[in-house]
């Protein structure tokens, strides 16, 4: 079972951590023993299950459909997608990246059968941090255009660059977690990450040295016209 | 020109992963699904058969509880968590699937995964696009800051729908035209042609970069002017709007796309049409 720290910036609702089903005696439920329950066709352990997942589900589904809305739908298709294959869920391995496979595997069939990715960016909040903590003193010093250009910058990259920084990063998923979820050997994570951030250098290299289609400023008074 | 907003030198390794921690805490996540509809659309069963039987599961004859009667619970209970685990087991083969919905008395139990429901049709063009809001031609030029050019070309004719967005400085407009003779409709976009305006420049260097492999980048005259086109690449163009603030302007296509520039007004026109075609309606706009 993660630690509630592991927990804290994932968007996993760490007040009501293990709090909902409770045995006779009233410990918390350990996450197998829900996914045991669950698999036999308990609604009500599934329905625990996901409420701890739930945020961190909707996050990953973001990070790639970039639209809330999109990304809403595919993490409720995912999660009943989920429940229907708990049987091929195996026992004693971790639930939440085998969940986020299948949120992404969802959010990406839906990118690909959408016409509507067309201008969608991922965007920072208007005022406030999305969760409630503070803001870090690095996050204060980090002005609001470098945040943005950071932001467009990751949006320029793929579905899947953006994942694995978003697994890494954002959601903070550890180095095995984020393999399981992203399907690939645990010793590929570095590599993989490190390629990310190289592309992702490379947009952010070209804001500060941009070349121009035409003449640096429109001339005074010009229309358009042809 | 305007001096450039954010990052002014590479930032150390550190420093990148310090602002992407920064950025991710301060996205505009949306809120989770709604559970209770994930909850709804589950197939419903006894939840007995994963707990121990409750006490008011009670037994056949109603006198108190023999030793024999409380042997039989718990082998009720051991039953049920039997069950359980053969009905794990025996989940992976879909006949297998169906013989135990039979035991359990679900006949027609859902355990099947399954397919995404069908996408409800549009009602218009750009629905769909995030184009921003329908508006008519004389609406649009009201409501932005330059001049809204139109093609004369006759095969493209009269835009049939006209949107506003307001993601550039000084507004945007885009011209939507449907499928007809001589015009393809393009798979990505899910129209013909979609065209976009804006007061910008094209960022030339990123343009390359983001064109990567498998895309071509050409650099064709449009109206005596230098244009870009791009074809069959999945790309994202980066924009600058008149206040210097860079907008990305996400495409993902495969499709074709000619970028020009008119004055101050930077257009963009999407489509599955050949680059000469595309260069020919392109010259058409005034």
């Amino acid at each position: 079972m993660k630690s509630i720290r592991a927990l804290q910036g994932t968007g996993v609702d760490v007040a009501s951590y293990g709090e909902r089903i409770t045995p006779l005696g009233g410990r918390p439920l350990e996450e197998h023993e829900l996914v045991d329950r669950a698999k036999g066709g308990d609604v009500h352990a599934y329905e625990e299950l996901v409420r701890r997942h739930q945020s961190v589900a909707v996050r990953t589904a973001y990070v790639i459909t970039r639209d809330a809305a999109e990304a809403q739908d595919a993490s409720q298709e995912a999660l009943v997608k989920a429940y229907h294959s708990l049987s091929r869920f195996r026992a004693g391995a971790d639930f939440r990246p085998w969940l986020l496979r299948i949120v992404a595997n969802e959010a990406i069939d839906r990118v690909r059968a959408s016409s509507r990715q067309a201008r969608l960016t991922l965007r920072v909040a208007e005022s406030r941090p999305s969760n409630d903590a503070a803001p870090s003193p690095e996050a204060a010093a980090l002005a609001h255009d470098q945040q943005q250009e950071l932001l467009m910058a990751v949006n320029g990259l793929s579905a899947a660059d953006r994942l694995v920084i978003a697994y890494r990063y954002w959601l903070e998923l550890s180095e095995g977690e984020t393999a399981d979820a992203l399907g690939i050997p645990r010793g590929t994570v570095k590599s993989r990450l490190s390629r990310a951030l190289a592309r992702l250098r490379e947009v952010m290299s070209s804001y500060r040295d941009p070349g121009d289609l035409s003449p640096a400023e429109p001339r005074e008074g010009e229309t358009g016209r042809a | 020109m305007p001096e450039r907003p954010g990052f002014r030198r590479p930032l150390r390794e550190d420093e990148l992963e310090r602002a992407l921690r920064d950025v991710g805490a301060r996205i505009a996540y949306p809120e989770p699904p709604d559970l209770a509809a994930v909850i709804r659309r589950l197939p419903s069963r006894p939840r007995s058969l994963a707990a121990p039987p409750g006490p008011e599961r009670g037994l056949r004859e109603g006198h108190s509880e023999s030793r024999r009667a409380r042997l039989r619970r718990s082998v009720l209970a051991v039953a049920a968590a039997l069950t359980v685990v053969v009905t794990a087991a025996l989940l992976a083969s879909p006949a297998a699937r169906e013989a135990v919905a039979g035991w359990l008395g679900l006949p027609g139990a859902r355990i099947e995964l399954t397919p995404s429901p069908p996408v409800a049709p549009t009602r218009t063009l750009g629905e769909g696009l995030r184009l921003g809001e329908r508006v008519t031609i004389a609406e649009a030029r009201k409501r932005v800051d330059f001049h809204v050019l139109l093609p004369r070309d006759t095969v493209l004719g009269r835009p049939d729908e006209v949107y506003v967005g307001s993601e550039f400085a000084g507004g945007q407009v885009f011209l939507v035209y449907r499928e007809r003779p001589g015009l393809p409709r393009a798979a990505e976009i899910g129209v013909a042609v979609l065209v976009s305006e804006f007061v910008g420049r094209v960022d030339r260097e990123l343009l390359h970069k983001m064109v990567g492999p498998g895309g071509e980048l050409e650099v064709v005259d449009v109206n005596g002017r230098p244009g870009f086109w791009v074809e069959a690449a999945e790309h994202v163009v980066f924009s600058l709007d008149r206040n210097g603030r860079v907008v990305p302007d996400t495409l993902r296509v495969a499709g074709n796309v000619l970028l020009w520039q008119q004055g101050n007004v930077t257009l963009r026109l999407e489509s599955a049409l050949t680059k000469q075609d595309a260069l020919s309606i392109a010259s058409s706009f005034a």
